[in-house]
């Protein structure tokens, strides 16, 4: 199927028949590709990996406890009011660094229109939900609350879409009722 | 200090094992190389942040939905006629079903798809195979091929849309 020059896109959409070819064309194309990948060389991938700043912290944390470390060699050679100050001026390196970290994650998470919970109590999830949308939740049977769901809240949708995907879920019924979440 | 919850050497591990499925899955979906690279990069990223300790009994299923997740928010993020262009997807979702079943989802999906490459081997001449090939792996359009093959163009769309129409026949259609 080459639709820009038999068909424009509003009417394979709208055609069931050119919908279905197009929908066989996607198949078609997704098991070649996947049949003929080749696939990077995989320790490369691991030290991109490994160098992408966002999972560096690991290894900031290597470098900050290898000079801890050496700080620590030297101030053993050195008198005991020395010594101490070292380890001091260590300590609230380590300090500094656990706050940038967390700081770091803050941040990333407000610039985010995705929140991404992974195996969360439904109560954490219908929190979340209610901070963003500025709705109340109601719960009719307390032992929802301790679902644990994998759920990706997208806040750029509306509350009432995010209500329908929370629907997916077969052990949820959830409404919405005049600004009140109800789940049952 | 100790990072996460998993050791340096699980996640090597993981990542060595399962890297391969993972970028064939993004790849199938984006058909593109660094798209797909970077995909499985930002999951593995995003595990990592989140300090995920991975199950290894249920960590390809993990594993799969994470990229499946990354390649859906790309797909979203694309227009309509942008996914048309290049034959993608057009109903996506975020998977949030139980492991256990989007692992069978995964294992239907992956033998339909040896289905179809085993129809399109036995079921076509070896002329409609190498069209597919060229218009479904390769991308190219139906004027390059028929130059390709010194055919005409409307050969080439005689090949194309004959093959769908048996596909069509004989691959009830698919929910995704």
């Amino acid at each position: 199927m080459e639709n820009k020059k038999y068909h424009t896109y509003g009417e394979i959409l709208a055609n069931t028949d050119l919908r279905e070819e197009y929908d066989m064309a996607v198949e078609v194309k997704q098991a070649l590709m996947a049949n003929g990948a080749t696939v990077p060389d995989v320790e490369s991938e691991l030290s991109r990996l490994k160098s992408n700043p966002t999972s560096q912290r690991e290894f900031r944390w290597q470098k900050v406890a290898a000079i801890f470390i050496g700080l620590l060699v030297v101030c053993s050679l050195c008198i005991a009011s020395v010594m101490g100050i070292r380890r001091t001026l260590a300590g609230q390196d380590k300090k500094t660094a656990t706050k940038t970290e967390v700081r770091t994650v803050e941040n990333a998470s407000e610039n985010s229109s995705e929140i991404l919970f992974e195996n969360a109590s439904l109560e954490s999830i219908m929190n979340s939900v209610s901070e963003r949308y500025r709705v109340k939740v109601v719960y009719e049977n307390e032992t929802t609350k301790g679902i644990r769901l994998y759920y990706s809240l997208d806040c750029s949708l509306s509350l009432e879409e995010v209500i329908n995907q929370l629907r997916h879920f077969e052990e949820l019924d959830i409404t919405l009722n005049r600004g009140v979440i109800f789940v049952r | 200090m100790k990072f996460m919850n998993m050791s340096d050497k699980k996640i090597d591990e993981l990542f060595r094992r399962y890297y391969e499925p993972m970028y064939v899955y993004a790849f199938s979906i984006l058909y593109d190389e660094e798209e797909a690279k970077d995909c499985v990069c930002e999951a593995w990223c995003r595990i990592l942040e989140r300090q995920t300790d991975i199950d290894e009994k249920t960590a390809s299923s993990y594993l799969l939905r994470t990229v499946h997740n990354g390649c859906a928010n790309r797909l979203r993020s694309m227009s309509v006629e942008e996914r048309m262009v290049r034959l993608m997807p057009l109903e996506i979702d975020l998977e949030i079903a139980p492991l256990h079943e989007f692992e069978n989802e995964q294992k239907e999906k992956e033998a339909r798809q040896e289905s179809i490459i085993n129809y399109i081997r036995s079921s076509f001449s070896e002329e409609t195979q190498d069209i597919l090939w060229m218009r479904y792996r390769e991308e190219l359009s139906y004027s390059q091929i028929a130059v390709r093959l010194k055919v005409s163009v409307s050969a080439v769309n005689k090949h194309i849309s004959g093959a769908l129409k048996k596909l069509r026949s004989n691959f009830k259609h698919y929910g995704k």
